[in-house]
């Protein structure tokens, strides 16, 4: 009897389910690129925001100076902007990215006398780390250490740790393999372990 | 399996980045190693270090810079997109459109075939002679 009652309010209980899930679901980096490149603002804006702390965070660890990474991070997204049209395959938007975030890093480190990818053997950066912007609080031992490590280790461990990007991901943004990802990352392990380990001693 | 080549693949492990094969190589090597098994309590104690570590977010003003300069940009470029539409339509003569036109109308009617007349295609040679080919191909249908 009360079958005709429930249904309609089932089904309006459901369709208002169905509506707040599609919009938690927010849509796939591929699809906003899609939108971008058919001339979407709105697309670009919502693909900026999902990834303006991730590319800021990569160029302020690599740079070790605030300024200087917003600097780098707004080329990051302009330059993004107006070459998304050669990015065949959307689902690797967040690895084309940060290649040119890592270009616009590398260009700054450059400009500042201090190419940290020099001798091939150690695994630590001759360059002063005393020259960082980064606030105080911001900084923790392992903050210290990473600062310490070579350009090619720290761009290897900050997008795995950090930004959580897959060797296959890292190895496009850093136009390297995977094999050389997969053994900077343990070597920048085993000398930020080791190097956490003393200080504490 | 050394210690070195199991350190390496430990930190793959963390990454979930290896493969079956060599997680079982990996899981034997850690069973007999208490050396790698510190390696693996250390490489565990890094992960938290990094997961505790405060992320680092952009400041407001990068999205207002980006976004002004973006503004910024798309207007120079609508004016440069106009000049150029401008100059494609006024600056291209008329009759070199027409000759294009025409040379593509001419190039399609020259390779149609016409009839079959047992050994392949009769090709249409100029364009005066489209109006006859096409009724001969009706009128004869029953030609060997
Ligand atoms: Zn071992």
């Amino acid at each position: 009897m009360g079958g005709g009652n429930f249904s309609p309010g089932f089904a309006s209980i459901l369709r208002r389910a169905i509506q707040a899930e599609a919009r938690i679901v927010e849509p796939s980096d591929s699809i906003l690129v899609q939108r971008w490149k058919s001339g979407d603002r709105q697309a670009f804006t919502l693909l900026f925001r999902r990834y303006q702390n991730g590319v800021f965070a990569f160029c302020a660890r690599m740079l070790r100076d605030s300024a200087a990474a917003e600097d780098a991070a707004q080329e990051t997204f302009l330059k993004a902007h107006q070459a998304i049209a050669s990015l065949a395959d959307g689902n690797a938007f967040r690895s084309w990215l940060f290649r040119i975030a890592r270009n616009e890093v590398l260009m700054a480190l450059r400009n500042h006398r201090t190419s940290a990818l020099e001798s091939a053997e150690s695994v630590w950066s001759d360059d002063d780390p005393h020259r960082r912007a980064i606030s105080e609080e911001q900084r923790t031992i392992l903050q210290t250490v990473l600062d310490q490590l070579k350009a090619e280790y720290r761009e290897a461990i900050v997008l795995r740790e950090f930004q959580q990007l897959t060797y296959a991901e890292i190895a496009a943004a850093t136009n390297s393999t995977e094999s050389a990802v997969k053994s900077r990352i343990f070597k920048a392990r085993t000398a930020l372990a080791s190097r956490i380990r003393t200080q504490f001693q | 399996m050394t210690c070195e080549t199991s350190r390496e693949l430990l930190s793959a492990l963390f990454d979930s980045e290896l493969g079956h094969d060599d997680q079982s190589e990996l899981f034997a090597h850690l069973g007999h190693c208490p050396a790698c098994r510190d390696a693996f309590g250390e490489l565990l104690a890094l992960r938290s270090t990094f997961c505790s570590t405060e992320q680092l977010t952009a400041p407001a003003s990068l999205e207002r810079r980006v976004m002004t300069q973006l503004r910024r940009q798309e207007s120079a470029s609508i004016l440069v997109t106009l000049r150029q539409w401008l100059m494609a339509r006024f600056t291209v003569p008329a009759p070199v459109a027409v000759a294009a036109v025409l040379l593509l109308i001419l190039g399609t009617l020259l390779l149609r075939p016409a009839a079959r007349n047992g050994n392949g295609y009769v090709y249409v040679p100029v364009l005066p002679e489209v109006e006859v080919v096409s009724s001969p191909v009706i009128n004869t249908p029953t030609h060997p």
